[in-house]
């Protein structure tokens, strides 16, 4: 019963964990477990102690009497059925003695409910099976010494002894199992009278009782839980408000209000959908209403990239974007690019052709752009919701996709509901478009809602890190970019560098540094490799007398081509970052992501408008986004390079993917007729630290490089503090029992934030996880990289989070 | 009832290069802390039909007109924009918005300003006095607790070691301190209400406010940078230390 309840609540027990534990079924199976448990306990004791007798006692009670047998049996059931339901009957001593974990097995190992359920576990567990326990091993080891001293002596009933002496063995094996099986429960049980932390809360005990003779199968898997440790996560998300009881009585009725689209994520691919649609709106002289919410506090704080913008989506956009006043001050005069190692630089030439060609490209500052991009919307009459995060899909009857709702506020860090607590309010749309960015967490349900992902490879990541510096003015040269590879990463792992000088009025560089998420080597910190990188000669050189105003980052996506989702569903698009459409070796997206909300807001248009429509669902679908866009160039473009950042997966790495490139970018163009495979999903590269060497980092000097906590502070980064931790665990227990003891923490590093933290419990044994969720700068790395996959990134109260100044 | 307040600047300040002030281009603006829990009050009192009407005011370029719409979304019932922006804007100080507010108190006949206590950016704290002084009204400063009494208003003032409670007549001047009330979240629906809310847009000029400044900034500088500790084993090399450092 158990195993189906299992299946049914497969990989998202937590959500319903405390509505089953309270449920009928739970209670039956748990006294049904029980029942059997304590049976097959008495059973044994009695057939060991008849064996005992036997074997010790030959000649006094040879063959026990019929009647007295099934007396005893009776009385075992009986008994058994009285422990067992008990409970039941008395609700008001016990409470709900069964429910008090998943596997509704009574064990109480952790605090009780009542003091009346306390005791009568500890009867049964430590009382009555312990006695029987002792009794079983006692008897055995009396028999076997019997045996022994008398095979050696007697010949008279000796086919009699023997054929004791085997059910004798097989009862061995019995007892066996049976100590195998309730040692280990004894010894949480006393552990959790001594109120020791209990480290794993699930003992792995799956172990099957073998099935002897007509002893009642005994089952013993003890998923004890130990919830002697305080909840990390206590977001609704995983602990749902609906059987809370604190949350009784409070209002959860939410205000709709309907528009014709609604756009979540405020950022290059969003706008440029909204600014679309609106301009077709008013070409055709038709009213729409489209709606954009936006979780950062302002449009363009929470947006950050290198960036070297290709106007292409732009012009086609808003072609008068330079009378309009676009941020695009620094065309780019100058392009370099080498291969470093730890001293030297090594030029390697730009061939016309090659993808890191960057002439005709801007040096922009993203955010300012993005902020432009929304007053161009707001000019147009899109409605922007700064500040407010879409944190639920909302569904029609028939399954298609109805709307987002934004966030709660006003939910205190444990989870219960504030004076101040607001809900968040539903906004329906014909079709609502998902603008994300890379791994947003509406795109991460609907993938699994309509299976999108289902002809496509897993999506593969980077994390690039970025800082702005004030640098001397001698040595700015506005226009000028460069990128590196190599060193401090080692050949087999991918990733690199930019250095951008920007023309902004103030002498002021971008710099970042860029990790494949499928590195290895769990001691890998990108932040610590990107402060190493900017002690390189050939870095220092421009940073030294500078000053660092800004610090930030975020994941990419890194799949390409090959890990493309399907973008339409009934009643929504995906846009932009979010399934993916960066261009890896050109390490831009930024024009992909704004050509896709174009497409998108065409084939919308076109259908919201038709006055004939008859549309099958009540959410519209519109496959003509997904036709238009395999006729883009995005497309074309995409297609050409899907090989290059698969061809690093070789013994050479980089090396092999740039001779690759080389040979078949450069003179093919990507015509060639294959297309190389990525790694799988980036969480399930990491080998286990015992299998890796540490990697030593130099310590920040404070002038170049620095810790992390200062950096995370020129990020802005600020969260209301009392609300439950955005970054949710499905399983608190998690972290310490595999990310630590295997892994050796590596959320501590990969997070750019330090927002992930192993400290020494209270009690001065063992770790716990600390989550700093309000420094978190919602790069996303954490959803993607734990290797667990135990970690689910959900949207804070709205307008939390970084804030970029034009990042 | 009235209730103007200040606008913020965040916490990721960078000093000027010339040292005159903090940067402040691009940077996000909200409502300072203290504003808005003298909103939040204003709003309370509307709400259990004390007052006729709130309005919210602010001081300041183009965009304090957001701000003044998260009031407008809490339950302000209309807004008032005194444009300042500019050179004005950068020297503008508790005094020049104090002429402001009273000129302001008289032209809508208001009988009650709430303001916060300070500015957490400047950290003044001067405003609520000032103004005061200058319409001649009685104040309830650092209130925490606030009672409408007929004509008369109850305030319970946070002072050193306690709490005083003072009866003023009205029309008075408050400012908020943080234990008076939780301010309420602006709500999306709401916000959404706010747009349709009017904000009326006045130049000190109109009110016949000169707003130059008599203050000049000579400097302003970044706090020092903190120096890196050392961990020491022992009392004695904690003495050595200290020696060494001339300290003991």
């Amino acid at each position: 019963m158990i195993g189906a309840y299992d299946l049914k609540f497969r990989g998202e027990y937590n959500r319903h964990a405390q509505a089953w534990m309270d449920s009928v079924p739970c209670q039956v199976i748990g006294s049904l477990a029980m029942l059997s448990t304590e049976v097959s306990v008495l059973l044994l004791t009695y057939l060991t102690l008849e064996k005992y007798i036997c074997i010790v006692y030959p000649f006094r009670y040879l063959t026990p009497g019929r009647r007295r047998t099934v007396t005893i049996l009776v009385v075992i059931w009986i008994l058994g059925f009285v422990i067992a339901f008990l409970p039941l009957v008395c609700k008001g001593v016990f409470r709900n003695f069964y429910g008090t974990n998943g596997v509704c097995f009574p064990l109480h190992s952790e605090q009780p409910e009542t003091l009346g359920a306390q005791i009568y576990s500890i009867v049964i567990f430590l009382g009555l099976n312990l006695v029987a326990f002792l009794i079983i091993v006692l008897s055995y080891g009396s028999m076997f010494y019997n045996i022994q001293r008398t095979g050696t002596q007697t010949t008279k009933y000796t086919n009699h002894i023997k054929k004791e002496l085997t059910i004798a063995k097989r009862f061995f094996s019995i007892v066996i199992t049976d100590s195998l099986c309730w040692i280990p429960i004894f010894i949480l049980k006393i552990l959790s009278l001594m109120e020791v932390e209990i480290p794993a809360r699930r003992c792995v005990g799956a172990l099957k009782a073998v099935q002897a003779e007509h002893v009642a199968p005994q089952v013993c898997s003890t998923r004890s839980s130990s919830s002697t440790l305080s909840r990390i996560t206590t977001h609704y998300s995983v602990y749902p408000r609906d059987k809370d009881p604190r949350w009784e009585g409070v209002e959860m009725e939410r205000f709709a209000d309907e528009a014709d689209v609604v756009i979540v994520g405020g950022g290059p691919a969003g706008l440029s959908a909204a600014i679309r649609l609106k301009q077709l709106a008013n070409q055709h002289e038709k009213e729409l209403r489209v709606c954009v919410v936006e979780k950062a506090s302002q449009i363009g704080a929470h947006t950050l990239s290198g960036a070297c913008l290709e106007p292409t989506a732009l012009s086609e956009l808003i072609p008068d974007w330079k009378e309009r006043g676009a941020p695009l001050n620094t065309p780019v005069t100058e392009d370099k690019f080498s291969i470093l190692t730890e001293k030297y630089r090594i030029p390697v030439p730009i061939l016309p052709g090659l993808p890191m060609n960057n002439h005709g490209n801007y040096l922009v500052r993203l955010g300012h752009f993005v902020r432009w991009l929304g007053e161009q919307a707001e000019e147009l009459g899109v409605e922007l919701y700064p500040g407010y995060a879409a944190s639920e899909v909302l569904f029609h009857e028939d399954g298609s996709v109805k709307g987002i709702a934004t966030n709660d506020v006003g939910i205190a860090k444990d989870g219960s509901p504030k004076d101040v607590f607001e809900r968040g309010m539903e906004l329906h749309a014909k079709v609502t478009l998902f603008g994300e960015g890379c791994h947003g967490h509406l795109a991460k349900q609907l993938y699994k809602q309509f299976n999108l992902r289902g002809n496509c490879e897993p999506q593969t990541y980077a994390i690039g890190l970025k800082e702005l510096w004030v640098i001397d003015e001698k040595k700015w040269c506005p226009g000028r970019t460069e990128h590196s590879v190599g060193w401090p990463l080692n050949r087999n792992t991918y990733g690199g560098s930019f250095l951008y000088h920007l023309n902004e009025g103030e002498p002021l560089v971008a710099l970042g540094f860029v990790v494949g998420l499928d590195y290895t080597n769990p001691y890998l910190s990108p932040f610590r490799e990107f402060q190493r990188w900017k002690h390189h000669p050939s870095i220092m050189s421009t940073l030294e007398g500078g000053n660092r105003i800004a610090y930030g980052a975020r994941a990419l996506n890194e799949g390409g081509f090959q890990s493309i989702p399907k973008l339409t569903f009934p009643g929504g698009m995906l846009i932009g970052c979010s399934p993916g459409f960066m261009n890896v070796p050109k390490i831009k997206g930024t024009h992909t992501a704004m050509k896709s909300g174009m497409l998108a807001a065409e084939s919308a248009f076109s259908k919201i408008t038709d006055e004939n429509l008859q549309s099958e669902t009540a959410g519209l679908y519109i496959p003509e986004y997904e036709e238009a866009f395999k006729k883009s160039w995005i497309w074309k473009e995409l297609y050409s390079v899907r090989n290059i950042r698969p061809s690093f997966h070789n013994y050479f790495g980089l090396y092999g993917g740039m001779v690759y490139t080389g040979i078949f970018y450069w003179i093919l163009r990507g015509k060639e007729p294959w297309t190389l495979k990525h790694n799988g999903l980036d969480a399930d590269q990491l080998k286990p630290a015992k299998d890796c060497t540490p990697i030593e980092y130099p310590k920040p000097d404070g002038k170049i490089s620095f810790d992390l906590l200062s950096s995370v502070a020129l990020s802005g980064t600020n969260h209301e503090h009392d609300q439950p931790p955005h970054l949710t665990l499905k399983d608190d227990s998690v972290p310490v029992a595999q990310n630590l003891a295997i892994y050796d923490g590596p959320e501590q590093r990969f997070c750019p934030a330090g927002v992930y933290e192993y400290v020494p419990l209270e009690t001065g044994d063992g770790m716990r996880l600390q989550i700093n969720a309000q420094n978190c700068v919602h790069c996303k790395t954490c959803d993607i990289k734990d290797p667990s996959q135990n970690i689910n990134w959900v949207v804070p109260e709205g307008s939390g989070g970084p804030a970029y100044n034009g990042m | 009832c009235f209730a103007p307040f200040l606008c913020l600047r965040p916490p990721q300040i960078r000093v000027k290069p010339d040292r005159t002030g903090v940067v402040t281009d691009g940077v996000k603006h909200s409502m300072n802390p203290f504003c808005e829990i003298a909103v939040e009050e204003a709003v309370k009192l509307k709400e259990k039909k004390l007052v006729k009407e709130v309005v919210a005011v602010s001081c300041g370029p183009q965009q304090v007109q957001e701000t003044i719409r998260t009031a407008l979304a809490m339950g302000a019932d209309r807004g008032i924009h005194v444009e300042v922006s500019g050179k004005d804007y950068e020297t503008l100080g508790p005094l020049q918005v104090s002429k402001i507010f009273a000129a302001l108190a008289k032209k809508e006949q208001a009988d009650l300003i709430i303001l916060g206590k300070q500015a957490i950016d400047d950290d003044c704290n001067q405003t609520g006095q000032m103004t005061a002084a200058l319409l001649d009204w009685p104040q309830g400063t650092f209130a925490s607790e606030v009672t409408l009494e007929a004509d008369k208003l109850k305030v319970v003032r946070e002072i050193d070691g306690g709490l005083e409670t003072i009866k003023i007549k009205l029309p008075a001047v408050v400012t908020a301190d943080l234990r008076l009330n939780t301010p309420r979240y602006a709500t999306l629906p709401n916000i959404m209400k706010a747009k349709k809310k009017k904000i009326v847009n006045v130049k000190p000029a109109d009110l016949g406010v000169d707003v130059s400044s008599r203050l000049e900034v000579l400097k302003v500088d970044e706090p020092p940078q903190r120096q890196s500790g050392v961990k020491v084993e022992t009392v004695h090399d904690l003495v050595e230390k200290l020696k060494e450092a001339g300290r003991i």
